[in-house]
């Protein structure tokens, strides 16, 4: 198993499945900033406990989904991590219209 | 303590900026043999000596923002800005909360292809180019947030 080879598949799989948790709203948990304390799943903003967080429940699945998937990918032969890394650099090339299209409504509203 | 803390995000953000932006030029511009100029030397640093610099940097940049920061802004800062139907600046800021996860999520990458000199000049230079792109939105959309009510947007 190598680390280095690892590497740009954790990047590649981090972005794809990061956009697609943040997307869908898949989160695991969630926090609640005001009070400190964290629910399960997606819990709605309360009066007594403030508005809720998403954001760290989709990096913790996201890193725990692309850390799976590098450390598999750390057995493959080299010239896979020197093929999946161009692709990494173009998936964030993707993200930087990705993400302002998907939070458009802040814009146009 | 908020304050001391938005203090040490943005100074390391100034440092991370110049790191980055020196590599960027670097790698996207390089000067011809014998140019002298001020622009010229600027450009003609030794980009892979950024590297661990700029990792560092946006790791530690990223926590301070990302961990201790951003709750905070989450329950105080952000309902008064939505009240104040200041949709774009909440928007802009909410972008740079993901642009700011693509950037550390790139570093792994961003290790490898330049610690990796036979990998793809084209893939390295088009991640660090992206990654400089980001920090200089995540610094100036912190900017405008931070002094939203002084700027009057």
């Amino acid at each position: 198993m190598s680390l280095t080879r690892a590497l740009p598949v954790f990047s590649a799989a981090f972005l794809i499945v990061y956009a697609i948790v943040m997307y869908f709203n898949f989160a695991p948990f969630s926090y609640y900033p005001q009070v400190g304390q964290f629910a399960s799943g997606v819990a709605p903003a309360s009066p007594t406990l403030g508005p809720a967080m998403y954001w760290y429940g989709w990096l913790s699945e996201s890193f725990v989904i692309a850390a799976v998937v590098a450390f598999i990918a750390g057995f493959a032969p080299e010239n896979v991590a020197s093929r999946i890394a161009p692709i990494a650099a173009w998936l964030s090339v993707l993200a930087i219209f990705f993400y302002p299209w998907v939070l458009r409504a802040w814009f146009i509203h | 303590m908020d304050t001391f803390l938005l203090m040490v995000h943005g100074i390391l953000a100034v440092f991370l900026l110049g790191a980055l932006t020196h590599q960027a030029f670097a790698v996207a511009w390089k000067p011809a043999r014998g140019d002298q100029n001020f622009f010229a030397n600027y450009r003609a640093v030794r980009a892979e000596r950024y590297v661990t610099a700029v990792v560092v940097l946006y790791l530690v940049t990223y926590f301070v923002g990302g961990f201790l920061l951003y709750p905070e802004y989450r329950y105080l800062a952000r309902p008064l800005l939505e009240q104040l139907h200041k949709n774009a600046i909440v928007g802009s800021f909410e972008i740079k909360e993901h642009f700011m996860t693509v950037g550390v999520v790139l570093l792994p990458v961003y290790w490898y292809l330049w610690k990796n000199p036979q990998t793809s000049t084209m893939a390295r230079n088009l991640v660090t180019i992206v990654l400089t792109l980001l920090v200089w939105y995540g610094f100036i959309v912190g900017h405008l947030v931070n002094n939203s009510r002084g700027f009057g947007i």
